[in-house]
């Protein structure tokens, strides 16, 4: 490589090829080590929830932290809930609970290579902006569509279903037995301003 | 030794890679540190290559990349970002590679138009190239680099006053495919060309057109689909514009189009929009007026 | 679900086509009673977590509510009338029939409904009366589990207790109530083939609220039945897709069915009896389609009313709204009905019964939709107000806001919703059928049914009093009208009756007062299809206590063979 010479030389440069090549596999060296680096701190807990079931304990952490920050403040959220809500409910058609795990991955190595961190280890804000930038909420929910179209299908959606056929709702529908809850036949002939 | 100079070659400093790929790895840190999204880094990345040249922003892609590896997160958003810084400074650097230290500056009118064009296309491939990829439709990826291109525009101004009191920290280097040139001779002060600037003009009309329209179109095309068969269509269509005009009928059938053939529109428009941009060029190059060739560079061949 | 069946045929005494109600309780009817049953279904058989399934499907926006059953190339239809016949939407292919999706509504119909003719000059009788049919409507309240109780003053007679205890009113029915009686109109708890305790081996009410897509199993459906006539021996097949009857040269007697299976095949099933029991729909369309030479018209088509006299229920409904809350979506059945203006003194304004609903405002839907931009942008381009634009040159995705700014439908208020359904009767006219459009087919390249349903003027009558009793409701009650749905531009409901109905003029009608076809002596009929009226009451209870008693007339016929 020359030095930084002026323009008019009569001298150019030698033999450019190997040197962009030697940088190039420098760079390129750099980045395998770099990502096998990345992806040997990057395992997490592999604890299946069962063994018909593709979702691990990660899975439902993370969607619990994706539920925490797209339900309202109002809605209280914990593992248990969604985890027996979303995932271990029967599964409406073949292939959902493949397709859930997959776009919780997907929003988690979004929220890793954009935020930094994994949604667990987000604020809720900060979550929701995980969403937004991967354009979810822009997005019409599509089964079969981009990965943007079906986090918001499976992962945003089935969250919002879990929310709307709990009692948890209550704050934003005013209904105390939603559709969709086994909640018995007293709420219906209740007077408004029963229990809260 | 003589060593020819390609009318359109591209100029890379390993120097400047390697300082974009710093920056670029530092920069990407920050902001995923403050929740900032990347296409801000990734634009002063391409600001940069207005000051210092194309191969800050190579390396910045670079660095990008490198961080996503890193992380063990390298995904779609990795590539519609180096997409984009690559095809930016890129697309900057054909329309004119001389993106020297030391070398004068374009006008701020060009380098303005310079930086809309190139960002129109360069958006308009990396939203394409995502949807294609399948992470996310065409009109998403399109308007989420909106911001970055205004972010360029600022910096290119900036970077382009700048450029003539940077010192040439970093000799530059040709692009690798040498070819014979005839003469060398000191090269010829830049100066805005009226032609040049018109060529320019509609190139950018035709990158703005594509970026604009198939957001809007795809856009749309989405929005119906949401529509679970043509039958639901003709039926919401039929309420909004009636029956029996010419207009409903017209109506309905763009509709009933978009519906059937708007994604697969978006997914060929680079094809389309290369048709006219070649149509373009060969309309001009008939007519004489300035080719890109002069559009890229107004010097003659050089020769030592 | 059941692929690997054996769908050959067998050795039968009677084959039934079609697993609703009306085939489930024949089947089971014959099979207990020790004869060879064998039902063809031309839809699935689906599982318990199926239900699961459909209810989640049936609340979620985004899924095909109707993904299990439908198949339109298979069903494939055609619309004439002013009436748009949404058949594939409300008519349901499976084991189970279209009960799977019912509300289970089980009133009886009334007296008058029997004897339009001899007391209004309207319509025409029917060659039984409804003291006839009251033992088969007490069997079929057994066998569904109807829960009911004995308050309604304007009701048919009975004697027959509910099996089971109704459902106390809603807090929204007390709203009504003052109202409604002030204006002298009486309330009565609406009877339901819904479990209001254990019943049958099956669960009382969970409060789903989701009662088209029951999971808990408390609400009626034909499955029951197909699991109790295969207890008792009978074989149901389903996925056989029924494409023709085949009747004798004498033209006496049905031969066999020609059906298709999955596989491709087609096969002919012999029996000594057959049961045609596939919906108002479909059974004319079946006998429209076996035509021979013997009938070219088509099968027990004789007197040329296959297909005619087609009836549907017209309905109105009233939305308003209250200052007061309503409680409304915490439980999704009907709890109160009003008959007060079923039985006309005189011949016109028609029979219309009224039911107060509990699920005022659909609560479906909310973020888990996101509006298209296009339809706000054009909002905001054909009324530009200033926030329409502001909103979309700050959000022009239109995006859906997530945490504390998150949407779901509400019935909250102030002002929380309410409103009142009513529906009423058809009169049967010859233009209202089921005929066959030639130039379209179904899977097996028959030619689809051709529907034209349009309201007479004694419907329009009838519902525009309805309504007229509904604004007076809802005036009493404070509420401000909000919307009305009225019969213009209306779909067809879920109710197809009349298309082989019964009377004792083989010139004018398709079965006699026992359900068999005067054309055919092992030809019978059980469905809504054979009622010579309408009424002004779901058809289902009806449809059961039929099928009993038709029933029992196989039966007989077989034992005196």
């Amino acid at each position: 490589m020359t030095d930084g010479s002026q323009r008019g030389d009569s001298e150019r440069a030698t033999a450019p090829e190997p040197t962009r090549r030697q940088l190039l596999g420098a760079l390129g060296g750099a980045a395998v080590a770099a990502g096998a680096y990345g992806y040997g701190t990057g395992s997490r807990e592999a604890e299946q929830l069962s063994d018909s079931h593709p979702a691990s304990r990660a899975h439902v952490e993370a969607a619990t932290a994706v539920a925490d920050a797209i339900y309202p403040q109002s809605v209280a959220v914990d593992e248990s809930f969604v985890e027996n809500a979303v995932f271990r409910r029967v599964e409406p058609t073949p292939g959902h609970f493949d397709a859930l795990v997959e776009t919780i991955e997907a929003v988690e190595r979004h929220a890793s290579a954009r935020f930094g961190a994994s949604v667990t280890g987000l604020s809720p804000g900060t979550r929701r902006q995980v969403l937004q930038s991967m354009n979810v909420t822009a997005v019409h929910a599509m089964p079969d569509g981009t990965t943007a179209e079906r986090v918001r299908f499976y992962l945003l959606n089935d969250l919002l279903y879990a929310l709307f056929t709990s009692p948890r709702s209550r704050p934003l529908t005013g209904i105390e037995n939603p559709p969709g809850h086994p909640g018995g036949l007293a709420a219906y002939r209740r007077a408004p301003g029963g229990d809260e | 030794m003589v060593l020819p100079v390609q009318r359109s070659g591209m100029v890379v400093s390993s120097g400047w890679v390697a300082v974009g790929a710093g920056v670029g790895f530092a920069l990407t840190i920050g902001s995923t540190t403050a929740a900032v999204p990347a296409v801000y880094p990734a634009a002063v990345l391409v600001a940069a290559a207005f000051a210092v040249g194309p191969s800050v922003t190579l390396g910045g892609a670079a660095g990008v990349i490198i961080h996503d590896l890193f992380r063990g997160a390298v995904g779609l958003w990795t590539a519609e970002l180096a997409v984009w810084m690559l095809a930016y400074a890129g697309l900057v650097a054909w329309l004119d590679p001389d993106r020297t230290p030391g070398a004068p500056t374009w006008a701020a009118r060009t380098a303005l138009l310079a930086c809309l064009v190139a960002g129109a296309y360069a958006t308009a491939t990396a939203a394409w190239l995502t949807a294609v990829l399948g992470g996310e439709p065409f009109y998403t990826g399109g308007v989420d680099f909106l911001p970055g291109l205004l972010v360029v525009v600022v910096g290119a101004l900036l970077g382009g006053r700048l450029r003539e009191s940077v010192p040439p920290l970093f000799a530059e280097e040709r692009s690798h495919t040498p070819r014979v040139a005839a003469d060398s001779a000191a090269p010829r002060p830049r100066r805005f060309d009226r032609r040049r600037g018109a060529a320019l003009l509609g190139l950018g009309v035709v990158g703005v057109l594509w970026l604009v329209g198939a957001i809007g179109l795809d856009a749309f095309a989405h929005d119906l689909g949401k529509f679970g068969s043509e039958n639901e269509l003709r039926n919401y269509a039929g309420n909004l514009f009636g029956t029996g005009t010419l207009v409903a009928a017209l109506g309905v059938s763009v509709l009933v189009g978009v519906y059937h053939y708007g994604d697969l529109v978006v997914r060929l428009s680079p094809l389309l929009v290369g048709c006219v941009v070649l149509s373009l060029r060969w309309f001009v190059s008939t007519r004489r007026l300035p080719d890109w060739g002069a559009v890229a560079s107004d010097r003659r061949p050089t020769d030592d | 679900m059941t692929d690997d069946i054996d769908r050959t045929p067998s050795d039968t005494e009677v084959c039934i086509v079609g697993s609703g109600p009306a085939g489930a309780l024949t089947a089971y009817s014959l099979a207990r009673r020790g004869h060879d049953v064998l039902v063809l279904e031309a839809g699935e058989r689906l599982e318990r977590a199926d239900h699961h399934r459909r209810m989640e499907m049936w609340l979620r926006p985004n899924f095909d509510r109707d993904a299990f059953w439908r198949e339109d190339e298979r069903d494939a239809f055609t619309s004439t009338g002013d009436i748009y016949a949404r058949l594939n939407e409300t008519r349901l292919k499976a084991v189970g029939g279209t009960s799977v999706h019912w509300d289970a509504n089980t009133p009886r119909l009334h007296p008058k409904d029997f004897e339009m003719q001899s007391r209004y000059g309207l319509g025409r009788d029917w060659p039984i009366s409804y003291d006839d049919l009251r033992p088969y409507y007490a069997r079929a309240e057994r066998e569904m589990g109807v829960s009911g109780v004995d308050d309604n003053p304007y009701g048919p007679p009975r004697t027959a207790p509910y099996p089971q205890e109704g459902f106390p009113p809603s807090y929204s029915d007390s709203l009504f109530a003052e109202a409604c009686d002030s204006l002298g109109i009486s309330m009565a708890t609406q009877p339901k083939a819904i479990n209001s305790e254990p019943y049958d081996g099956r669960s009382k009410c969970l409060g789903y609220g989701v009662c088209n897509a029951c999971p808990s199993g408390a609400k009626y459906t034909a499955e029951v039945h197909v699991r109790k006539a295969e207890e008792h021996g009978a074989r149901i097949v389903d996925q056989a897709q029924v494409l023709r009857l085949e009747n004798d040269a004498d033209g006496e007697t049905v031969e066999s069915v020609l059906y298709a299976t999955p596989d491709g095949t087609t096969h002919r099933q012999a029996a000594d009896q057959f049961v045609l029991a596939c919906g108002g729909i479909e059974t004319p369309r079946l006998l429209l389609l076996s035509d021979s030479s013997q009938y070219p018209d088509g099968l027990a088509n004789s007197s040329g009313a296959v297909g005619r006299y087609l009836m549907d229920h017209p309905s109105v409904t009233t939305n308003a709204v209250l200052e007061e809350p309503t409680q409304q979506n915490n439980v999704g059945w009907v709890s109160s009905r009003s008959d007060q203006f079923y039985d006309p003194g005189a011949a016109g304004p028609g029979s219309f019964h009224l039911t107060f609903d509990n699920t005022a405002r659909s609560v479906s839907g909310g973020a888990q939709s996101r509006k298209p931009a296009s339809t706000r942008l054009l909002g905001a381009v054909t009324s530009p107000t200033l926030s329409a634009l502001a909103d979309v040159a700050t959000d022009p995705l239109n995006e859906t806001s997530l945490g504390d700014s998150l949407e779901l439908p509400t019935t909250d208020g102030p002002p929380y919703p309410v409103s009142i359904r009513g529906a009423g009767e058809m009169l049967p006219r010859a233009e209202n059928r089921v005929t066959l459009d030639r130039s379209k087919t179904d899977n097996h390249g028959r030619p689809v049914p051709s529907i034209e349903l349009s309201d007479g003027a004694h419907a329009q009558r009838t519902m525009d009093h309805c309504l007229e009793v509904q604004a007076d409701i809802m005036a009493e009650l404070g509420a401000e009208i909000t919307s009305v749905s009225t019969l213009s531009d209306r779909p067809m409901s879920t109710h197809h009756m009349g298309t082989t109905r019964m009377g004792t003029d083989p010139e004018a009608s398709v079965v006699d007062a026992q359900c068999r076809t005067h054309d055919l002596e092992n030809l019978w009929v059980a469905s809504s299809s054979v009622f010579p009226t309408s009424g002004a009451n779901n058809p289902t209870l009806t449809i059961g206590a039929l099928a009993l008693k038709t029933a029992e007339h196989i039966d007989e016929t077989l034992s005196s063979a």
